[in-house]
């Protein structure tokens, strides 16, 4: 009895062109009840008593449910290819739903981060399919949604290099970008609370820290000193970088396409943030998806995808308290050890890589 | 003369199967004494829960009649299950010696207990007396296994105990036996259940049987007995654990000195939203490493069976909200087994324990000289280290292709 029972836990049966057994799809669905029962513990909080906030907040916290739901069947997709194991697939798709800074950014906090990061991660699966050029209009809206799809540029700019997209497409992030400091910025008003956030930052600008809890290297060399100095300089040095990043890559000859594309990705979204000013405490939140996915094509760096959600939740949660526990400098040279940890890993990627396609 | 010493001292005796030296005697006998007045040694320490609770429900057992006539009395307060309660009811019309030494004695009593089951485990495991022996003196020395009843008259150690014959059974293949005792560690503690995903494993892996689950409800019912002859209800006694699991008495903060991942993010703030989340998140944890081990086809050996166990312990204990510092007694205990398993692992046992410990030192002397979220980062380094050993131990005893 006890035997029937667990074979036919684990025996696989064929569900249109996949081959699954009735334990995956256990996981599929507790994780999503988890998912939800987590969500349901914290929608309740309001961070912050703006407008948006009030109306918005749940509201937001409802459709950010159903795109994390998307991201995590998208995660779960994307890990298929790139490792062709569907444990490591379904385990992807149950981490990404109960991923607490997801959760807590989305139902928590009312930010929706989940949206850009969706828009974010597909636009990279799509050029990892080869559509480059649908995949700059998916990198549009996801810099129109945030700003800190702005991590990922140096990407698509080496896939044009690599004649994966085409220079007209990029008008779609050039639109994304327009339109965003359009609302932003300029006249325009949307209620969207990531965008109210934003436009409260934008009018304290010149009075905000250097580094909004992010652990980044300003919380080592001070927040509150020097601040319109360092603040262009701080751009400039992140711009140099990008361009870094992008003419190593050329230069090296590295092919960027699979998990290599993954990886750029990655470091960009660990590297820029780590030297931008005025970074929030959301800004890691793409880095920690990225994490995951790529550490599941490379299970031996599971432990830094872990170090960087907790790290983005320490910042989080120095936003949710007004103090962290752990003090912020310490806090940014264990993501400093990420990042070098992360850029090690480099030349065995790309070499594989190029092994694979020879 | 000296010839004949060493001859003496080395010379072999023979106990049904057991092979051992005159030596191995000494060594136990030493390590017992050694145990024994280290725990004298802290007889005379009051800790603020014998004051706050302990003594008031000796005292309003004792009102009762004591005994099994106590069992009836009307608490105010109270978190214990009957078992636990009629050995406190017995105490409280005990003619000899006081509540506080009685408590402690009983405590010390199941840390011999457990020290045995960790003898029998490492016999088992190397059919060599001295290293048993050795893991009995090492359990004996654990310090959170010392102060938790010698010091702080705590009982948790009747439960592990009953956990580590448990486990003692499991590794010897006797399923029906390990989940009787599993039941009855279930009878006095709900903290029993931490370790219950590794027995869902053990389950799909063909190593335990569904009916024997039925022991853990069964085991709890006997258990009630006492109470309900002293004229209890029945719903009374079953809902001592869902009281417990609200943990209504622990919500002033998310973790009570453990050092989990609430020590990261702050202990006081958010206490309702991330009581709830937290025990959904420790759930999704668990279900996720459960799929992971239950869904890969591999063959389970004692080794891995231990990591498991102190993985999904440590899963438990780091993620679950309202963890108190004694709560990780389990991986504590199963961490010095382990390391009789692996002795490459010995800095397992060590930093873990150490961490354990940080949580009683903070309690116990109000002393937080390391800030807590330093352990807390060492306890997740060493869940880490585990979880890679789970992958590999996994990966060494692959018997098919699992993906």
């Amino acid at each position: 009895m006890d035997k029937k029972i667990t074979d036919f836990l684990v025996k696989e049966i064929k569900i249109g062109k996949w081959m699954l057994a009735p334990i995956d799809l256990l996981l599929f669905v507790a994780a999503a009840v988890f998912s939800v029962m987590i969500r349901i513990s914290v929608v309740d909080y309001t961070a912050i008593e703006l407008p948006a906030f009030v109306k918005y907040g749940n509201m937001l916290s409802f459709v950010t449910g159903i795109t994390d739901l998307l991201l995590a069947v998208l995660g779960s997709l994307i890990v298929y290819d790139l490792t062709e194991r569907k444990i490591r697939a379904f385990l992807t798709y149950a981490i990404l739903l109960m991923l607490p800074v997801l959760c807590a950014s989305c139902a928590m906090w009312g930010m929706g981060d989940s949206i850009y990061i969706f828009f974010a991660v597909l636009s990279l699966y799509l050029l990892m399919k080869g559509k480059g050029n649908a995949s700059l209009v998916s990198y549009g809206i996801s810099l129109f949604l945030s700003r800190y799809a702005f991590f990922l540029l140096p990407v698509y700019a080496i896939a044009f290099m690599q004649k994966k997209n085409k220079l007209m497409y990029f008008i779609f992030p050039f639109c994304g970008v327009w339109f965003r400091n359009g609302i932003v910025h300029q006249s325009g008003y949307l209620p969207v609370p990531s965008f109210e956030m934003e436009r409260l930052f934008v009018k304290l600008r010149g009075e905000s820290l250097l580094s909004q809890n992010w652990p980044n290297i300003f919380q080592m060399i001070g927040t509150d000193k020097f601040i319109q100095e360092y603040s262009l300089v701080a751009k400039v040095a992140a711009a140099s970088l990008m361009l870094l990043v992008i003419m190593l890559v050329l230069l090296r000859s590295w092919e960027m396409r699979g998990e290599g594309i993954w990886y750029v990705g990655l470091v960009l979204s660990i590297l820029i943030p780590y030297v931008m000013p005025q970074m929030d405490e959301r800004a890691g939140l793409l880095s920690c998806v990225l994490y995951l996915l790529f550490a599941m094509k490379h299970p031996d760096l599971y432990y830094l995808a872990i170090v960087q959600v907790i790290i983005t939740y320490i910042s989080f949660s120095a936003y949710f308290r007004g103090e962290s526990v752990i003090p912020l400098s310490a806090v940014a040279l264990a993501e400093l050890f990420v990042l070098l940890l992360t850029i090690r890993r480099a030349d065995h990627v790309f070499k594989v890589q190029q092994e694979e396609a020879r | 003369m000296d010839d004949k010493i060493r001859s003496a001292l080395t010379h072999k005796i023979s106990v049904k199967k057991i092979t051992f030296t005159v030596m191995d005697i000494l060594l136990f006998l030493v390590l017992t004494g050694f145990a024994l007045i280290m725990r004298y040694a802290l007889r005379n320490v009051v800790a603020g829960d014998y004051k706050m609770f302990f003594e008031p429900w000796v005292a309003t057992l004792r009102e009762a009649g004591g005994g099994i006539k106590g069992l009836s009395a009307e608490f105010e307060y109270v978190d214990y299950t009957t078992p636990y309660l009629t050995i406190l009811s017995f105490i409280s019309i005990c003619p000899f010696l006081n509540t506080l030494l009685l408590m402690k004695l009983v405590s010390i009593f199941f840390d011999f207990v457990a020290a045995f089951a960790v003898m029998a485990i490492v016999y088992d495991r190397t059919k060599n007396m001295t290293y048993g022996i050795l893991g009995y003196g090492a359990l004996l020395m654990v310090p959170t296994v010392l102060t938790n009843g010698a010091m702080w008259a705590q009982c948790d150690i009747i439960f592990t105990s009953f956990v580590l014959w448990s486990l003692y059974f499991m590794l010897k293949d006797k399923p029906a036996w390990s989940m009787a005792f599993y039941g009855i560690a279930f009878a006095f503690k709900l903290q029993t259940l931490f370790l219950a995903p590794l027995y869902v494993i053990l389950w799909m892996k063909g190593k335990v049987k569904l009916k024997h689950f039925l022991f853990l409800p069964l085991m709890y019912v006997i258990g009630m007995i006492p109470s309900l002859l002293a004229g209890k209800s029945f719903w009374e006694l079953i809902s001592v654990y869902f009281f417990q699991a609200n943990g209504q008495m622990d919500i002033y903060a998310l973790s009570h000195k453990f050092p989990n991942i609430y020590q990261l993010i702050g202990t006081d703030s958010f206490l309702f939203e991330y009581a709830d989340a937290g025990i959904w998140v420790t759930l999704g944890a668990l279900m996720i490493l459960m799929y992971c081990f239950a869904r890969k086809q591999y063959e389970m050996n004692a080794c891995l069976l231990l990591r498991m166990g102190m993985l999904l312990t440590m899963t438990v204990v780091f993620f679950l909200p309202h963890m108190h510092e004694r709560y990780a007694i389990l991986v504590d205990v199963m961490a010095i087994v382990y390391v009789f398993f692996d002795f490459r692992k010995l800095y397992i046992p060590v930093l873990t324990i150490l961490c354990s410990f940080a949580g009683y030192t903070v309690y116990l002397a109000q002393n937080n000289i390391i800030p807590m979220y330093v352990y807390t980062i060492l306890f997740l380094l060493l869940m880490l280290d585990h979880a890679r050993a789970c992958v590999k131990g996994m990966q060494d005893g692959k018997i098919a292709v699992g993906e």
